[in-house]
């Protein structure tokens, strides 16, 4: 026989609808035979990585510091700050920039048209910027075998390498 | 700790300033770091990596909110994505190799107990779960906080809270009685 607080549990943990889980919620909070099932603050603290843990990190604002002065970290702030002139509003400003911007778009179409037509010359091994390259794979001066793995992911390309026995 | 005054004079130019948030928020970062990445090497980068973040956002923080749940949010974020590439770095390769690399921090032990313990709750929460838990133990946040830091609701916060909270209860009772 299932007590209140199980079928209370199982409940608040299967129920979608906002309503009726913020119900059983407040019910939880202050029902003592359902904070019975559940860990206070002590106990959770038992098994959890506490505060006074994390001691000896001296050498972290160093290191913060060293990556914003590499250029990591730049506040934006010091652009927000900055007090600039208004620029004088001139109609031919924007018109320069839409012609601009339609000639740009002239030559991209060209080109793309240029690229797409015709059969072109196809070459073996022709760059492409999203190619990963590896040359050549030794291990301790022995020749290797390089299995090449490109995630969908574009940012992560993994690389495995195995001596040819 | 005010940092409105802090902040203030990072954005003017005097960033030495900001040593005063990192000296006053690491403890803090570090353990919620340990408790969703589990090993401190991890947990360290995503340290540095959170604060330089902040640094470099400073311009974006409303100081009408709290900015330890705004930094919160921010290494919540980092370690998330920590998980992910380790997560998908599993999934090609049976065997991870570690490499340590440079260490931050001097050598720190919790007791034998707690760490396995710690172990035990990396395999048995989710990372949202113990996001959760820690923020609630350790900093004492509300569920509307959590909310805000995990980026949900703060009724989808409170089950999280919950899962977390019945599954360590189940975890020092089965400790308790020799079981784990």
């Amino acid at each position: 026989m299932l007590g209140h607080s199980e079928v209370v549990g199982f409940l608040f943990r299967l129920v979608r609808f906002r309503g009726l889980r913020d119900g059983l919620a407040r019910h939880i909070e202050g029902c003592p035979a359902c904070q019975r099932r559940l860990a206070s603050r002590e106990d959770a603290r038992r098994v959890l990585f506490r505060v006074s843990d994390a001691g000896g990190l001296d050498a972290l604002w160093p290191a913060v510091r060293q990556a914003i002065a590499s250029g990591e970290g730049r506040p934006a702030a010091a652009e927000a700050l900055a007090v600039r002139a208004p620029a004088p509003r001139t109609g031919w400003r924007w018109a320069a920039a839409a012609g601009g911007f339609a000639a740009a778009c002239a030559v991209v179409f060209s080109l793309v048209r240029f690229f797409l037509s015709g059969p072109g010359p196809v070459q073996a091994g022709a760059d492409r910027p999203d190619l990963f390259r590896l040359y050549s794979a030794t291990i301790a001066g022995e020749p290797a075998q390089a299995i090449v793995v490109q995630e969908r992911n574009p940012d992560m390309v993994i690389v495995w390498v195995e001596r040819i026995l | 700790m005010d940092e409105r005054e802090t902040i203030a004079a990072c954005l003017a130019g005097r960033g030495e300033e900001f040593r005063l948030i990192v000296d006053g928020y690491k403890s803090q970062a570090m353990a919620l770091a340990l408790n969703l990445l589990g090993n401190r090497q991890d947990a360290e980068d995503v340290c540095q990596e959170a604060f330089v973040q902040v640094f470099r956002h400073l311009n974006r923080y409303d100081p009408a909110k709290s900015f330890r749940t705004w930094l919160m949010t921010v290494l919540y974020r980092r370690a998330l994505d920590v998980l992910k590439r380790k997560k998908r770095f599993r999934a090609a390769f049976q065997r991870v190799v570690h490499d340590p690399g440079q260490r931050l921090s001097e050598a720190f032990e919790p007791p034998a107990e707690r760490r396995d313990l710690a172990r035990i709750v990396q395999t048995r929460l989710s990372p949202k779960e113990r996001a959760a838990v820690a923020l609630w133990a350790n900093e004492g946040l509300t569920s509307a906080e959590i909310a805000e830091v995990l980026g949900c609701t703060a009724s989808t916060a409170r089950v999280y809270l919950f899962n977390a909270r019945r599954k360590i209860k189940l975890i020092l009772e089965k400790r308790d009685v020799g079981a784990l």
